[in-house]
């Protein structure tokens, strides 16, 4: 009966673990996604320049997950634009479905709906350019962390479990 | 929606509240200005049915949605003065920052001109008969501003479109048809329509690839333009054009339309007096 307790223990924690470890790779890999997805918006925008709802649709095209499903939003809501300002619009979709992130990285790419359609475009270029660099910062930082991390949440768990196993003993 | 509606969308909330209680049908301009009650203009003459005054905020908004929150694809038109939504031409105001060669850009916009355009068709078919029923000659719209020289030019390209006419149309700011990805105002079924895009550089466009008979373009006002009218009446091609003016007199107080008229291009000058349903349209042959 322990030993099945024992088991069941050990599954659940590791597959907490694994959750927890699946859950940082799936913000590192938003965060990636994100900061390409500035790159391809500045290129786009630099190159032949075109509205903020085509840049959106063009980027949707060509992303997947939260990406893809935030810039639908946002080029859905731009229907809305006038009862609400676009800085506005970029915000809410930022929060309801770039959900991965973490409050300093939303922050970043928020940030960038504040001159994004709003200024001359060589002041938006810079704000992208800039936007994609500390993601890309974020990004690389969580990259070195994250083998370190995975291990920590698989062991962490499964550490615990046999402690309170040798508890129960 | 209509042009009135559209915009109506454009305004401060509580001003549209207000609008949607009264009768729109004949408005032909809204004037919305910072710190100031916003004016509907009927029959050539403002007036405030507001008592709300115009925010800075209110002026961004319209701005953002009239240029689909992307500033950077309007920013060449509104350094001319304007914007263009849904084939509303939006006219700006503001500071303008200077360079050596120009203007470099315009800011802190405080008040806007929105047009609502408008079709009359008929309004000068009886002049149309009697002057170009028979062959058309290269011909000069002329009125104050607001004088209703679009509406004219529209409807003559419909009726040189109807005479069987290929009729290239230079629409620089989207006011002659006007379209919003629809079929916009009736030109005609012989025009091609070449929007957007400068009346010097969208004529030559048309004459190298559309093979016109008549070339109609709104407001002359620069030099470039005047060339590319030479270049046009060389080539064969007849222009059909508007101007600033009140008549002959007028245009020869000014270089550029002495100029203009120097070429000897123009052989008829169609004039527009009056305002509202009291306009008068009048043609004269040019005497050089």
């Amino acid at each position: 009966m322990r030993m099945l307790a024992f088991v069941l223990m050990m599954l659940s924690a590791l597959w907490f673990g694994l959750e927890l470890s699946r859950t940082q790779k799936d913000r590192l890999d938003l965060l990636y996604s994100v900061s390409k997805l500035t790159d391809f918006m500045r290129s786009e925008l630099s190159g032949r320049p075109c509205g903020i709802d085509e840049l959106c649709k063009k980027a949707a095209e060509t992303n997947s997950g939260q990406t893809q499903r935030f810039l639908i939003a946002v080029c859905n809501k731009m229907k809305d634009l006038g009862d609400e300002s676009f800085r506005g619009i970029w915000s809410n979709c930022c929060k309801e479905e770039l959900q991965y992130l973490n409050s300093d990285e939303l922050g970043i790419i928020t940030a960038l709906g504040d001159s994004l359609g709003s200024f001359e475009l060589s002041s938006q270029l810079l704000a992208m350019e800039n936007c994609s660099k500390e993601l890309k910062n974020k990004y690389q930082k969580l990259k070195e962390e994250y083998p370190n991390n995975k291990k920590l949440c698989i062991a962490l768990p499964c550490t615990a479990s046999c402690m309170i196993l040798l508890l129960m003993i | 929606m209509n042009y009135t509606e559209k915009a109506i969308s454009l305004m401060p909330p509580e001003f549209a509240r207000e609008l949607r209680s009264i009768d729109t049908s004949e408005i032909e301009e809204f004037r919305i200005r910072i710190g100031r009650r916003p004016a509907v203009v009927l029959q050539g003459k403002e007036r405030m049915p507001s008592s709300m005054i115009v925010r800075k905020k209110d002026i961004n908004r319209i701005i953002e949605k009239a240029t689909g929150a992307s500033y950077h694809m309007a920013e060449h038109s509104i350094n001319e003065g304007y914007i263009n939504y849904s084939g509303l031409r939006i006219g700006v105001c503001g500071r303008v920052n200077m360079q050596k060669d120009g203007i470099h850009s315009m800011g802190k916009i405080n008040s806007l001109a929105i047009r609502i355009p408008a079709e009359h068709k008929g309004i000068c078919s009886e002049l149309f008969s009697n002057y170009f029923a028979k062959s058309f000659e290269s011909t000069l719209i002329v009125s104050p501003p607001g004088g209703g020289k679009t509406t004219v030019l529209r409807e003559m390209c419909r009726m040189l479109s109807a005479k069987a006419y290929r009729v290239g149309v230079v629409d620089e700011r989207n006011e002659l048809l006007a379209d919003d990805g629809d079929a916009g105002f009736d030109l005609g079924e012989h025009s091609d329509v070449i929007s957007c895009v400068p009346k010097a550089f969208g004529s030559m466009m048309l004459l190298r690839s559309m093979n016109p008979e008549i070339i109609a373009m709104d407001e002359i006002t620069k030099a470039e333009d005047i060339e590319a009218i030479a270049q046009l009446a060389g080539c064969g091609v007849k222009v059909l054009a508007t101007a600033h003016a009140s008549g002959i007199e007028d245009l020869k107080t000014r270089l550029l339309y002495r100029q203009l008229l120097d070429l000897d291009v123009f052989k008829f000058l169609l004039k527009i007096q009056g305002q509202g349903r009291n306009r008068i349209y009048k043609a004269e042959r040019i005497m050089k």
